[in-house]
């Protein structure tokens, strides 16, 4: 089917007339309407100033995410220093920062455009289907450290706020095809037009099939190829110089597979292993009035609507989410520049309950009601800012949580700045946790084991939300924009993390296993930073982040079997080390070297610590070459993994057994018209 | 099934845009704004009183670095009104009187002001892309907008000095001021 399609392309790739060059006379001649649709190229195109950022942020831009080769969003955000991108399988990621990784990293929010794909059924990013079409993306913030003053609960970690590009920045067309040995398909579609004097809108269509790669115990097929269509749209327009509107929706379908092991029965032999295809499908609509007083003051009205439907052989989970927030910003005096905002969200969740993965009730809605305000003080003219502020949230599990924080931020001279934070962060129970059973052992009983012994993990639903105080430090310096380097340091006191707590039988067996809030611990470590673009053909970047977590499970845990500290203080590798270098080799000729060093994960999981399965230190290097073959027609050839055969990343915590990561090689063809 | 139908959509799509669209150039900022003043004049009609004679040129100033006059440059083989275009850089209230039409450099703005104070009674579309340049009396602003050049027209202004600006022109302004701002 691609081959014909390339067949179908290429006559028509060579017909396309080169964009020619209008000469100074025929600009004259152009109308006023064609004008008005011309994009200009402005010299002093407003930079985004990370300068003045108080908190450890690193922002990837479209550019970014073209030279690293990446086909997904997890790829991308492989880039960013000190955040853990672990790729579990061909369809599964484990994203964390700061520690905490796991399929469910649960204290990592994560939005697109302003609408949070966190899921609150089991506290984590379904990364497979946040198939968001690279090429619409603008940037990527990733900030490490906690943001719940200003996005809520949750981020307790970090937030990652990736920001599509406005309709009016992608009118015409882009057609990219693509095909490797893992890639198997990467099918692009978008279209934009002007739809009216004010109006902009854009299409997209994306299709992409992706192979399996193999077990780490075995080397056997991992069947756990994956394909997702994609489509979305986006309209962005302006009713005057001080209102403007934003509509925009994706749908998607995906079809995965997976083995789930073990597969729990109610009958002998009790656990199995499932050949299972998973069944994800959503869409989702979202609307946003932007109101500008002037450029430091101005108000936004948004809201979406989230569907989405999962199926898997242990579960199948519905949710409905509705939002809407409020945000207004205005200048206090001469010195006080004032965010605050009022938000609500309902969820509907519905389970198809299965015997080994239970939801009680099987149906339920929830409701949270949050506001927040951020106050930004000037205390001397561009050298001193403190930033004062507190998020309120309520909702349905724990009640009415505060998550304040207070920032300084001081730039002794222009080129540096200094900045240092405290706040505290709350994670909200997931749905499974204040409410799941889920089967997780059956022991066969003597004499006849006939007859077994079941264990399940309970939710609990007077589970507390989880705490952290952070406290932050960090220094950037740009000496221009050839040479710059960012440090974060940090120092997170957690309480109240979920554990488990056990209750024996005589006879050993647990009796009931509860989810709890019985850990607390540390952790502390650093993200160094330095970008430097030597020449006008060079740019390189270099990063290095360390991390150290140390745990301690509370009184109720005392002679449990639970291994969620251990889990917690080596699930994370302390060493990373990212390296980039891009070459311009020529004009339309590019080359991309991008190295990770990823250090080991002694226990990645509680499966790893029960089967002491370590995740090994690895080395990757990736590359590709991007060749603009004519102003509109591009090839990109691209590597992945390129000198080991496969590796592991990660060791999923439930379900699915270890999967090892291959090397990726893939071609694509990118048309725009 | 929906391996069919993407590709379908796809090869709908590439030979939609291929027969029907125009390339989408980008410009720099001056040489949009060089075609703006063009078509700006060719949408305004002067009173009488703002020539001398038949035979004199239509006159375009420039006030400040506004880095437009490589682009002007190739105004003067045209012709404006049926006159001969002449392009002028404007150093006092006194050169821009001559003018028909004066653009402000967003940098002389302070300057820029007290020229629209001496020039508010004559017959001078003035533009600018200062800020609130409109609101100190001049003519048309230029504003960024989605990273386009779009206008307001201070339609009151250009009454106030005879200056007859066509509909189509005033359709296409972001923004239309018909009280004295």
């Amino acid at each position: 089917m691609l081959r014909k399609l390339i067949l179908f392309l290429l006559p028509l790739l060579l017909l396309s007339v080169p964009m020619s060059l209008w000469a100074q006379e025929e600009i004259l001649e152009l109308d006023l309407e064609s004008l008005m649709e011309i994009q200009v190229i402005s010299a002093g195109r407003k930079q985004q100033n990370l300068m003045d950022v108080p908190a450890a942020i690193y922002v990837i831009t479209a550019e970014d995410i073209k030279n690293s080769g990446a086909t997904s969003v997890p790829e991308a955000l492989r880039m960013v220093p000190g955040l853990q991108v672990s790729r579990i399988g061909s369809s599964k990621w484990a994203i964390a920062s700061r520690g905490f990784n796991g399929t469910f990293s649960n204290k990592l929010l994560v939005q697109i455009d302003g609408r949070s794909v966190y899921s609150p059924t089991y506290s984590g990013v379904y990364w497979d289907v946040q198939n968001v079409l690279l090429d619409d993306i603008d940037r990527i913030e990733v900030i490490r450290g906690p943001g719940a003053t200003l996005w809520g609960a949750n981020a307790v970690n970090g937030i990652i706020n990736i920001i599509t590009k406005p309709a009016s920045d992608t009118l015409g067309g882009v057609v990219s095809v693509g095909s490797g040995n893992h890639e198997e398909q990467l099918l692009n579609f978008r279209y934009g037009v002007q739809l009216s004097k004010n109006v902009y809108g854009r299409f997209t269509i994306n299709h992409i099939e992706r192979d399996e790669f193999r077990y780490h115990a075995d080397h056997s097929d991992s069947l756990d190829d994956w394909r997702m269509t994609y489509g979305g749209f986006r309209l962005d327009g302006d009713i005057n110089l001080q209102d403007s509107w934003t509509l925009q929706g994706d749908i998607y379908s995906g079809r995965e597979g997976q083995q789930v092991y073990p597969y729990w029965t109610p009958e002998s032999p009790y656990a199995s292993t499932a050949d299972d295809r998973i069944n994800a499908d959503g869409y989702n609509l979202l609307a946003r009035w932007e109101h500008k007083f002037s450029p430091t003051s101005s108000w936004t009205l948004q809201s979406y609507f989230d569907f989405s439907d999962r199926d898997e052989i242990y579960v199948g989970q519905m949710s409905e989410t509705f939002d809407i927030d409020f945000q207004h910003r205005f200048q206090l005096g001469e010195r006080q520049d004032i965010v605050w905002g009022l938000g609500y969200r309902t969820i509907k969740d519905d389970f198809s309950n299965t015997y080994m993965v239970s939801f009680l009730p099987k149906s339920d809605r929830s409701e949270l009601l949050s506001g927040f305000i951020q106050d930004e003080i000037r205390l001397i003219d561009d050298t001193l800012w403190l930033t004062l502020g507190s998020k309120v949230e309520n909702n349905d599990y724990t009640g009415t949580g505060y998550q304040p924080s207070a920032k300084l931020l001081w730039k002794p001279t222009p080129k540096q700045s200094v900045w240092t934070s405290v706040s505290r962060a709350l994670r909200t129970p997931s749905r499974a946790e204040a409410t799941s059973l889920v089967v997780t052992n059956k022991i066969p009983l003597p004499p006849t084991y006939t007859t077994a012994y079941t264990m399940y993990i309970n939710g609990n639903d007077d589970m507390d939300a989880e705490q952290v105080t952070a406290y932050e430090l960090g220094y950037r310096y740009a000496r221009d924009s050839r040479l710059s380097f960012d440090l974060s340091l940090f120092y997170n006191r957690y309480k109240k993390l979920t554990s488990y707590s056990y209750t024996f039988l005589p006879s050993g067996l647990p009796a009931s296993i509860e989810f709890a809030n019985d850990m607390s611990g540390h952790s502390h470590g650093f993200e160094a930073l330095l970008k430097w673009n030597p020449t006008d053909w060079l740019e390189t970047e270099l990063s290095y982040s360390l991390i150290r977590l140390s745990m301690a499970m509370g009184p109720e845990s005392q002679g449990s079997p639970s291994v969620m500290d251990i889990v917690a203080e080596k699930s994370s590798p302390q060493h990373q080390l990212f390296l980039h270098g891009g070459f311009k080799l020529r004009d339309n000729l590019r080359l991309n070297l991008w190295g990770r060093y990823v250090d080991s994960l002694d226990v990645a999981s509680p499966v790893a610590a029960v089967n002491g399965d370590v995740v090994d230190s690895y080395l990757a290097v990736d590359a590709n070459l991007i060749w603009d073959i004519t102003e509109n027609l591009e090839l990109m050839l691209s590597g992945q993994n390129l000198f080991d055969d496969y590796h592991l990343e990660f060791i999923n915590e439930y379900f699915t057994p270890a999967i090892d990561i291959g090397r990726s090689l893939y071609a694509k063809v990118t048309w725009s018209f | 099934m929906l391996k069919h139908i993407v590709s379908i959509l796809l090869a709908l799509g590439i030979i939609l845009c291929a027969i029907s669209l125009p390339a989408i150039q980008q410009l720099s900022e001056e040489e949009v704004k060089s075609a703006y003043l063009y078509n700006f004049a060719k949408f305004i009609k002067w009173p009488e009183k703002a020539f001398r004679d038949d035979h004199d040129p239509f006159v375009i100033g420039v006030y400040g670095k506004s880095g437009l006059d490589e682009y002007l440059v190739s105004l003067t083989k045209k012709k404006i009104r049926e006159r001969a275009v002449e392009i002028r850089t404007i150093a006092s209230v006194a050169d821009a009187e001559g003018c028909q039409l004066l653009y402000v450099a967003a940098g002389a703005e302070r300057d820029g002001e007290r020229l629209l104070q001496a020039l508010s009674g004559s017959a001078i579309v003035t533009v600018s892309d200062a800020e609130s340049f409109v609101n100190q009396g001049g003519v048309i602003q230029f504003v960024p907008i989605r990273g386009r050049l779009r206008f307001i027209i201070n339609l009151y202004q250009a009454n106030h000095v005879g200056l007859k600006i066509d509909a189509q022109l005033l359709a296409l302004a972001i923004e239309v001021v018909e009280e004295k701002p």
